[in-house]
């Protein structure tokens, strides 16, 4: 589903290039569960951020379903990455003056989705996430884990291929952090393909695979170190480095 | 209504899919921005109920703005389309004559008599002609009597039956072909019937109706009421509440139809046939001019050179013609231009403001645009959502310049003089001009947040990488320097329009206006003039009143009479020289205080001054080309009575119509045939007592007539009203200018400092003291607002100094005023900022950091 070739990423000045990534290869494949993980500033978001298409590498070629992202226009772009991302953020990134129901609603709007198949949906996730009660309510007035429910919902009402997540535990209390991995792992199950940011060795264990960024280099080799949640997974990833 | 167009769109998306793909997707583009929009414009209001405060000046600030636009686009739409409603407007045209012979070069706005006649029936090429003949020596106050009602009426025309044909004056009740026929029948305005008839049917009923046209003395007749027209609209040059009919004239007048050399106005319209071209009609009359020539030269035993008729085209006449006899005094382009000037500089200044802020505020918005950018926002999309919001804003202060409106409109109208009403906003043109108003400052507002903000990088703006800083973007900057530039230079010509003013006030006008009563005598005027000398005395004998004198004019009063004088005793109009007339009685020089340079001023005792005696100013003495001393003793024939007097006396220069230009050449003469306003010197302790005892003696002598009184004070006060208008529209504007301009800048650092707060707060922490920061702030701020000053001050010098070109007593602006203007711009924002700037100064920096 995913190939990296070569991505490296860099912020050029005049004097010196400060390197983010360097030469990344991966492959992730479709309903995979990856981690990323690594200390901070080690590049992690950015290559989430890289792999969802709001950023781009310096370096190197990113292919998506088949789909060369790096020779792609920003429009085409924006519409492969609206049609098939879903994003969840640790600081949820709800937007403050809209309600729950306008904030499930928003990405449908910009994916133009017709208006009654549109109120189908939102009442779908809604339902889906027993947030019905709160439809009317402003983000301000959840709390912590209850946005990060409605912004997991509002990255899973387009139906995605993808989900991206960065840190989506980190502002949130043990338990609730626990129920937004079950749920995870309840979609990646149904076959939505996840990659992760995190420094929870805990979160990482939810996952299939895990790879290690450290000053934008990759280092697979601790790989084999993660518990591997079922043999499948592991075979998969196997066949899959042996790919790469 | 945002459902309805949904809907609509939707509608237009099941439709065929066959009407161009281009059509289609900008239609699917159009529904999806409505959906959008419902989405933002929650968003835009909430967040603007966030920044309650900013969102008040800002929509304020454009209200003011566009209120005053719509004002000045109303005034302008007036002054620009005078006459343009009547049907077929191009083809009608007023003739207008100029005649030369020996006494100079007279062109008229009106010409003769018989002209229309001689159009009518024999000039093919003309569709319909017709005259408008004012009721001539109480023109401006025919007195109207119906039972208990009488009132001076000023809009009264005699008028020919086609006038019908050529001019647009709808009947409301009664026939145009027949309304005019028979003598003594009268037209009248609806609000004119209302008056008389208080909701009965006017039709058929009768007016009394006191004229006075050149039969010696008033006529009072009654007149039938045939018809009833729509009120004259405001934009008519031609504006008529009584219409009388010409058949009453010429029963008056019998050579109406034939006296080519009789000058009292007759404003001859014709409308031509259709493709003849004016230049075409003019070459005909050629014949005809010459004709009355000839008949003229024999008549007036002197020669005429030349005599020409020329087309003016009706709808030119407010703005393109300012003949000698205009009936309305002329529009003044200056007026709109100076008007539109200030209206575009108020919206300027809002704009910016709006501008300024919406830019401002919109940086709280990175967070939502990163948002919105991951949620599959494309850039396109964001830039539709930011003007979009900026459109509603706009529409705001649109509804809110609406409510704003009837009083500005009320006021303005006060102030210029004008009669505007709402009715214009109708019209496409300024429909079409708000419309475009309202697309450009929505645009020009939402352009810049949504092109900046729409390109900011998702990731950097999640992150928390980019401070949206406001520290002052260099476009801002740019607004803030041109709202201030157009403050301080508003502010200096306002003052620099008062000082003048106060200025020519403040000068000798070389004669005394304190403490004159004025009664002009507007009905029955044959009888004051032949009795003026015992009506005179027996207003005398009121207690109060210390002295008493008339004349034809009074200070205040243009107007534009002269004597044509010969020297020597006999007239040839050849070489005479043109001095303006008073025509006054033995008494009006000591009345008026008017100092004499030479010679000595008019006297009973030396017995026949009447016939003998004339007096010139010293301006009139330079104009016959003598010297004040030189001209005493010299004798002269004037044109208008034949009569050879001598200059018995030069006074001092007088100014009665203000000092915006030098003294007009005068000459004075006693002359009964002129007179017709009275002025009364009071004793300033008895004045209510004097008015009591004034009245009594009215009565006694006009009785039936009104009594209707004006103090000279307050009448001459209007010879400046043009300047004092501009003063005051300067005022308003300079103030509603500073006052936007204030609160804008408060409006952007109160916001700037609360993004700037964690900075302050850590700069406390290192130890700045509230002066190190309050300067810190305001540093910027002070460098722009002297930038705008020496941008601003050298236009204002150049402005004001242009303007005062047309005074002959003028101020030189010196350093002062504009020092002045500029200090109070500053400090003005100087009060905005440092209020700012202590109260976050003094903060506690911990409370700001901890809210991170």
């Amino acid at each position: 589903m995913i190939r990296l070739m070569g991505i490296t990423k860099y912020y050029a000045n005049a004097f010196i290039k400060t390197f983010v990534l360097r030469n990344i290869d991966l492959s992730v494949k479709e309903g995979e569960f990856l981690t990323i993980m690594g200390p901070s500033g080690a590049g992690k978001s950015t290559l989430l951020y890289i792999l969802g298409m709001l950023d781009e590498a310096s370096e190197g070629e990113y292919f998506f379903c088949g789909q060369a992202v790096h020779g792609l226009s920003e429009k085409k772009r924006t519409q492969l990455h609206q049609q098939n991302i879903g994003f969840v953020f640790q600081s949820y990134h709800l937007i403050d003056e809209l309600t729950v129901c306008e904030n499930l609603e928003t990405p449908l709007l910009y994916k133009k989705v017709k208006p009654d198949e549109r109120k189908s949906l939102v009442a779908d996730a809604l339902d889906r996430f027993r947030i019905v009660a709160k439809k009317d309510l402003f983000p301000s007035q959840l709390s912590g884990g209850q946005q990060q429910l409605v912004a997991v919902a509002r990255a899973l009402i387009i139906q995605p291929k993808l989900i991206l997540a960065d840190e989506p535990t980190g502002n949130l209390n043990s338990q609730q952090g626990e129920e937004i991995m079950e749920l995870f792992r309840k979609l990646n199950a149904e076959g939505t393909t996840i990659i992760q940011v995190t420094h929870s060795e805990k979160n990482a264990a939810y996952s299939d695979r895990v790879i290690h960024l450290l000053d934008g280099w990759m280092n697979n080799k601790e790989e084999a170190a993660i518990p591997v949640k079922n043999p499948e997974a592991g075979k998969r990833k196997k066949n899959h480095s042996e790919g790469t | 209504m945002m459902n309805r167009k949904t809907a609509d769109h939707a509608n237009d998306r099941t439709g065929p899919r066959s009407l161009g793909s281009r059509l289609a997707s900008l239609g699917r583009r159009g529904y999806w921005q409505m959906l959008m929009l419902k989405n933002t414009l929650g968003i835009t209001l909430r967040s603007l109920m966030k920044n309650k405060g900013i969102f008040l000046i800002k929509v304020f600030g454009l209200a003011a703005g566009i209120a005053c636009s719509m004002v000045v686009i109303l005034y302008v739409v007036n002054e620009l389309t005078y006459d343009t409603y009547h049907p077929d407007h191009e083809r009608i045209f007023r003739i207008a004559c100029r005649r030369v012979h020996d006494g100079g070069d007279f062109p008229n706005a009106s010409t003769q008599g018989p002209l229309a006649a001689v159009i009518r029936e024999e000039l093919s090429q003309a569709e319909n002609v017709a005259r408008m003949i004012p009721p001539l020596e109480n023109a401006k106050h025919v007195l109207v009597v119906q039972g208990e009602r009488r009132f001076f009426e000023k809009r009264v025309w005699f008028a020919d039956p086609d006038i019908f044909n050529i001019l647009s004056i709808p009947f409301v009740e009664g026939n145009a072909g027949a309304a005019l026929a028979r003598p003594k029948t009268v037209v009248i305005s609806e609000s004119t019937a209302r008056k008389y008839f208080a909701g009965l049917p006017p039709l058929g009923r009768r007016l009394t109706i006191e004229l006075d046209y050149d039969t010696g003395a008033a006529v009072i007749e009654d007149f039938e009421v045939t018809g009833v027209v729509r009120d004259a609209p405001a934009n008519t040059h031609l504006k008529y509440d009584m219409l009388l009919s010409m058949a009453t004239l010429l029963a008056y007048v019998p050579t109406l139809n034939q006296d080519w050399g009789e000058y009292h106005p007759k404003y001859t319209y014709v409308k031509l046939r259709r493709h003849v071209a004016p230049s075409a009609f003019t070459e005909q009359l050629r014949p005809y001019s010459e004709r009355i020539r000839q008949a003229f030269a024999r008549r007036a035993g002197s020669a005429m050179y030349k005599l020409d008729f020329s087309l003016q085209p009706l709808a030119s006449l407010h703005m393109g013609s300012n003949l000698p006899d205009e009936i309305e005094p002329p529009g003044n382009i200056l007026y709109v231009y100076i008007y539109s000037f200030a209206a575009l500089l108020i919206l300027l200044i809002g704009a910016s403001n709006f501008v300024n802020l919406s830019a401002t505020l919109s940086t709280t918005r990175s967070r939502e645009v990163g948002i919105r950018k991951t949620l599959g926002g494309s850039r396109g999309d964001l830039v539709w959502q930011f003007l979009g919001e900026s459109l509603v804003i706009t529409l705001f202060a649109f509804l809110a310049a609406f409510a704003f409106l009837s009083l500005l409109l009320r006021f303005f109208n006060r102030m210029a003089g004008t009669a505007i009403d709402f009715q214009a906003l109708g019209q496409p043109l300024v429909l079409a001009m708000l419309l475009a108003l309202f697309l450009l400052l929505g645009i020009s507002a939402g352009l810049y947040p949504a092109l900046v903000l729409s390109r900011f990088q998702p990731v950097s703006v999640l992150k928390n990488q980019v401070f949206p800083g406001m520290h002052g973007h260099a476009a801002q900057r740019l607004l803030i320097l041109g709202q201030f530039a157009i403050a301080i230079f508003l502010v200096v010509c306002t003052l620099v329009v008062f000082r003048q003013l106060t200025f020519i006030k403040g000068k000798a006008l070389g004669f005394d206006r304190e403490q004159k009563l004025i009664l002009e005598i507007k009905s029955n005027q044959g009888y004051f003039r032949r009795n003026y000398e015992a009506i005179k005395s027996d207003f005398l004998k009121a207690p109060g009143i210390s002295a008493a004198t008339v004349s034809s004019t009074v200070p205040g009063e243009t107007f534009s009479g002269g004597y044509s004088l010969q020297k020597g005793s006999s007239f040839s109009i050849l070489n005479s020289k043109r001095l303006k007339i008073i025509t006054v009685d033995h008494d009006f020089i000591p009345t008026y205080g008017i100092r004499m340079t030479a010679g000595r001023a008019f006297q009973r005792a030396s017995g026949n001054d009447e016939q003998s005696a004339y007096i010139v100013n010293e301006a009139g003495a330079r104009e016959l080309g003598l010297t004040p001393e030189r001209a005493l003793g010299t004798q002269w024939t004037a044109h208008y009575h034949r009569k050879t007097k001598t200059i018995v006396g030069v006074t001092a220069d007088f100014h009665f119509l203000g000092m915006k230009n030098e003294a007009e050449p005068l000459i004075l003469d006693i002359e009964k045939s002129l007179l017709r306003v009275m002025t009364l010197s009071l004793d300033a302790r008895r004045v209510s007592q004097a008015l009591a005892a004034v009245k009594e003696t009215w009565r006694r002598h006009f009785p039936g007539v009104p009594f209707e009184y004006s103090f000279l004070d307050e009448a001459f006060g209007r010879v400046y009203q043009y300047e004092e208008r501009m003063g005051r529209l300067l005022g308003l504007v300079s103030g509603l200018g500073i006052a936007i301009a204030f609160l804008g800048l408060y409006g952007m650092i109160a916001f700037t400092m609360r993004m700037r707060r964690k900075e302050i707060g850590i700069r406390r922490v290192l130890g700045a003291t509230s002066a190190a920061i309050a300067l810190l702030l305001t540093r910027q701020f002070v460098t722009l607002v002297f930038l705008a000053g020496f941008l601003a001050v050298p236009m204002a010098w150049m402005a004001t100094t242009l303007w005062l070109q047309g005074f002959a007593y003028r101020i030189q602006p010196g350093f002062p005023v504009f020092a002045f203007a500029f200090l109070a711009t500053f400090a003005i924002a100087m009060a905005a900022v440092l209020l700012q700037a202590l109260r976050s100064a003094r903060d506690n920096p911990v409370d700001a950091l901890r809210s991170e």
